[in-house]
């Protein structure tokens, strides 16, 4: 498999600090974006997108190129902000006691959003309500373009996984998009 | 063909994950719920379109390579007290080797590693941890050698490693 962005982690091994730069400025939009919708906010997605290439420096020696090198960055993406998740839901549960409206009520946040007539809001709420594994899996097919055989690869599932998290993923935002996506109507645009 | 195949099936389509057969579109042709099903995903798909890319925002890139930097200098600070702390674990062998296995020890690595870095010697010194060094210095190449061919090189190559030395060990990787 010829995949020059393994080369330069690999170079980077070697101590070439220029090729982990390049790295940095050819993946940097990507992992903000990729973090921003796995997590909630723009300035949590950019400060996890920095831990993201943190990690990415700190795994110069211990780098193998068993899988393209875009898989095994996605793959410390997806892990850190799913872990940022879990902390941050952890510490809402703590402060009320009561577990997060996300999980006892979901759809609320989507509905909030449809009383707004913002579909903007209403599809950040949908795809944040998603289970973590059908979210990123929806987001780096739908989004970042990779394919299933990837998207296993960074998730540590097999393609028959990714294809059933894909398809639950879609049929939930339908549902909880009905109001936007009708079989019948065109699509409702945000006023 | 199952109507639930046939949305798994478009699905996988949409993301090029696979092709539509001629089953498929007979039965997309025939069957009412299935072009639903089929409209339905297209408009998904438009929905989904109103989520936007990011990109860094200013003060982005000053911000990481400030925290690359901060976390540089505070593991060369790290490394520094390692490999004090590494320093004092080796001269604390020292007293328990003879002091020609000591000299030995010393020479043997030399080509390799360097031997001991100069820091860790001046730290080491500092500590006093080194009682045996002038002897250490006292013995010279020849006599050293003799001693080395009569240890168990293994033993030797067990404590070599036992006492890595930063970055000369690193460089020295392929
Ligand atoms: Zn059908």
């Amino acid at each position: 498999m010829h995949d020059p962005d393994a080369a330069l982690m690999l170079a980077f091994a070697r101590g070439q600090e220029q090729a982990f730069v390049t790295l940095y400025r050819s993946y940097r939009d990507r992992m903000v974006s990729y973090c921003a919708r796995l997590l909630r906010d723009r300035a949590q997605a950019e400060e996890a997108a920095q831990d993201v290439f943190l990690k990415l420096y700190r795994a110069r020696e211990s780098y193998q190129p068993q899988s393209r090198f875009s898989t095994f960055l996605y793959r410390i993406a997806t892990n850190h902000c799913w872990n940022l998740r879990a902390r941050l839901d952890n510490k809402l549960v703590q402060r009320d006691g009561t577990t997060h409206e996300r999980a006892v009520s979901p759809g609320r946040d989507a509905l909030a959003a449809l009383e707004n007539s913002e579909l903007h809001d209403a599809l950040a709420a949908a795809l944040d309500q998603l289970p973590d594994k059908q979210r990123s899996a929806l987001v780096l097919v739908h989004y970042e373009g990779l394919s299933y055989k990837d998207t296993a690869g960074v998730l540590d599932t097999s393609e028959g996984a990714v294809k059933s998290l894909i398809h639950r993923a879609r049929e939930t935002l339908t549902r909880e998009l009905a109001t936007f996506v009708s079989a019948e109507g065109e699509v409702q645009h945000a006023v | 063909m199952r109507c639930e195949e046939l949305h798994e099936a478009l699905v996988q389509a949409r993301y090029g994950a696979a092709e539509e057969s001629a089953e498929q579109t007979s039965h997309l042709a025939s069957c009412g719920e299935c072009r639903a099903f089929a409209s339905e995903q297209t408009k998904l798909d438009s929905v989904l379109a109103h989520s936007e890319s990011m990109s860094a925002g200013p003060g982005f890139d000053t911000r990481f390579f400030a925290r690359l930097q901060a976390e540089q200098a505070s593991n060369a600070r790290a490394g520094r007290a390692a490999r004090s702390r590494r320093s004092w674990l080796w001269w604390s062998l020292v007293p328990t080797l003879t002091a020609a296995a000591a000299a030995a020890l010393m020479l043997w690595r030399k080509p390799e590693t360097q031997s001991v870095p100069q820091e860790d010697l001046a730290l080491a010194t500092d500590l006093e941890l080194v009682q045996e060094l002038p002897v250490v210095e006292h013995l010279d190449e020849a006599e050293a050698l003799e001693v080395l061919a009569e240890l168990d090189v293994a033993e030797l190559d067990k404590l070599a490693h036992e006492q890595p030395v930063g970055d000369s060990v690193k460089e020295a990787k392929p």
